[in-house]
């Protein structure tokens, strides 16, 4: 009985290895599978084999894995450690000529900065707070190494100075301090309409003479 | 020429001196070459099977690594007998395997048309079953069945590999081995759920 068993099994092993490895024709497959579905003895026996076959390879493949995934990972660590590497060089280089520029900008606007004391608040028609907020800024303009705030604030407000006569008595103040956070901000070409204008706008003043040196600055950078 | 590998990951260290005697045995079999030879040769292929494990050159492997490697070595003979001026013998690497490699989607197929239950508790149990008992078999049941399902040896390479008389030696042993594997596949089965 056993050995006609062993002969009717080593069939039915046959019949799984040639599925698995996807020799069977579509035929055959649907043939085997229609037997598996009627006898469940042959169900329990083509479930074990097969389960045998998946644990091998499951457990082959989890080895061979950690032995090329550790590599494919250090590999990549390796690479991601290298770029982070010439990364903080070009960071260190690029910050260190960043820092150049602005040591050199600073230095050339330095003469030219204004102190706004917050005594002085009361010209035209702007209310005390808003003329107090104004003054933050411009004394701002030196005291912060990020002036892209202060341009954002500006800017609008110089936009309007020639239509809205709100900021009047503080226009020269406004345009002047615009364009020192321009030059500080390493915008020279929009520094350098903003200094022209406040030139034609106040000739012959000791105003003006600031600008014309000023200028002179920016244009030999 | 005995060249040092600078191999630094104990997974593929392990994974070369296990493969040595299966290797050396096979090509032994196979090629007249000397045992000196053969330790050359088997350093040589560990050193190009390192480089391109570290180079990142195999992770796209058609084949198991193991019979990546076989075929390296196999490789690496035909070109020492071709220096050597020996007369190499006609040898297709490609021989040593079945052709028609184990699928993992058939096997999917098979297993989840025949699988009886759709929790998945109870099939990572099974798993774990399964894996218990591969663990349990004794190395020549682990040693046939790694080579014939996940190496895809033809039977008389797992023959000349494991010192079998010939490769019906190897089918017999092989059908001992998935029988006592479903016999106490079935038999632990039944005991934890009836």
């Amino acid at each position: 009985m056993d050995k006609s068993n062993d002969i009717l099994q080593e069939a039915i092993d046959n019949r799984i290895d040639a599925f698995v490895r996807g020799m069977m024709t579509e035929e055959e497959e649907a043939a085997f599978k229609s037997e598996i579905q009627a006898d469940l003895e042959l169900r329990n026996q083509v479930l074990a084999t097969v389960s045998l076959i998946r644990g091998i390879r499951i457990q082959n493949a989890e080895k061979e894995q950690a032995i090329l995934h550790d590599y494919a990972y250090n590999r990549v660590r390796s690479v991601l450690l290298w770029a982070c590497s010439v990364a903080a060089v070009f960071a260190i280089m690029f910050g260190y000529s960043k820092d150049k520029r602005y040591n050199e900008l600073s230095g050339i606007i330095s003469p030219y900065y204004t102190e706004y004391s917050m005594g002085d608040i009361s010209r035209g028609e702007v209310d005390s707070a808003t003329v107090t907020h104004l003054y933050t800024l411009f004394n701002n303009v030196k005291e912060q190494r990020n002036v892209t705030n202060i341009i954002k604030e500006l800017e609008p407000i110089y936009a309007t100075l020639d239509t809205d006569f709100t900021y009047n008595a503080y226009a020269n103040d406004i345009a002047w301090n615009l364009a020192l956070a321009y030059i500080k901000n390493d915008q020279i070409d929009k520094a350098t309409p903003v200094l022209e204008k406040l030139e034609k706008d106040n000739p012959d003043t000791p105003i003006s003479k600031q600008i014309e040196s000023l200028l002179k600055a920016i244009k030999s950078l | 020429m005995n060249k040092e590998i600078p191999i630094r990951d104990k997974e593929l260290n392990l994974f070369i001196s296990t493969e040595r005697e299966r290797v050396l045995s096979y090509l032994r079999k196979k090629f007249s070459v000397t045992d000196n030879d053969l330790d050359d040769i088997f350093q040589e292929a560990s050193m190009a099977l390192f480089l391109n494990v570290r180079e990142g050159k195999l992770t796209t492997l058609s084949s198991s690594l193991g019979t990546y490697f076989m075929k390296v070595c196999i490789n690496q003979t035909l070109k020492f007998l071709g220096k050597r001026k020996k007369s190499v013998p006609l040898f297709n690497e490609n021989a040593i395997v079945n052709p028609n490699a184990v699928r993992n989607d058939k096997i999917d197929e098979l297993y989840g048309f025949c699988m009886d239950t759709e929790e998945t508790d109870r099939k990572l149990r099974m798993e774990k079953l399964v894996n218990n008992i591969i663990a349990s078999m004794t190395d020549t049941c682990k040693n046939i069945l790694h080579g014939y399902y996940w190496n895809d040896y033809s039977t008389s390479t797992i023959a000349d590999i494991f010192n079998f008389t010939d490769a019906n030696s190897v089918k017999a042993q092989k059908y001992k081995c998935a029988k006592k594997f479903r016999e106490k596949y079935n038999e632990l089965k039944n005991k934890i759920y009836g």
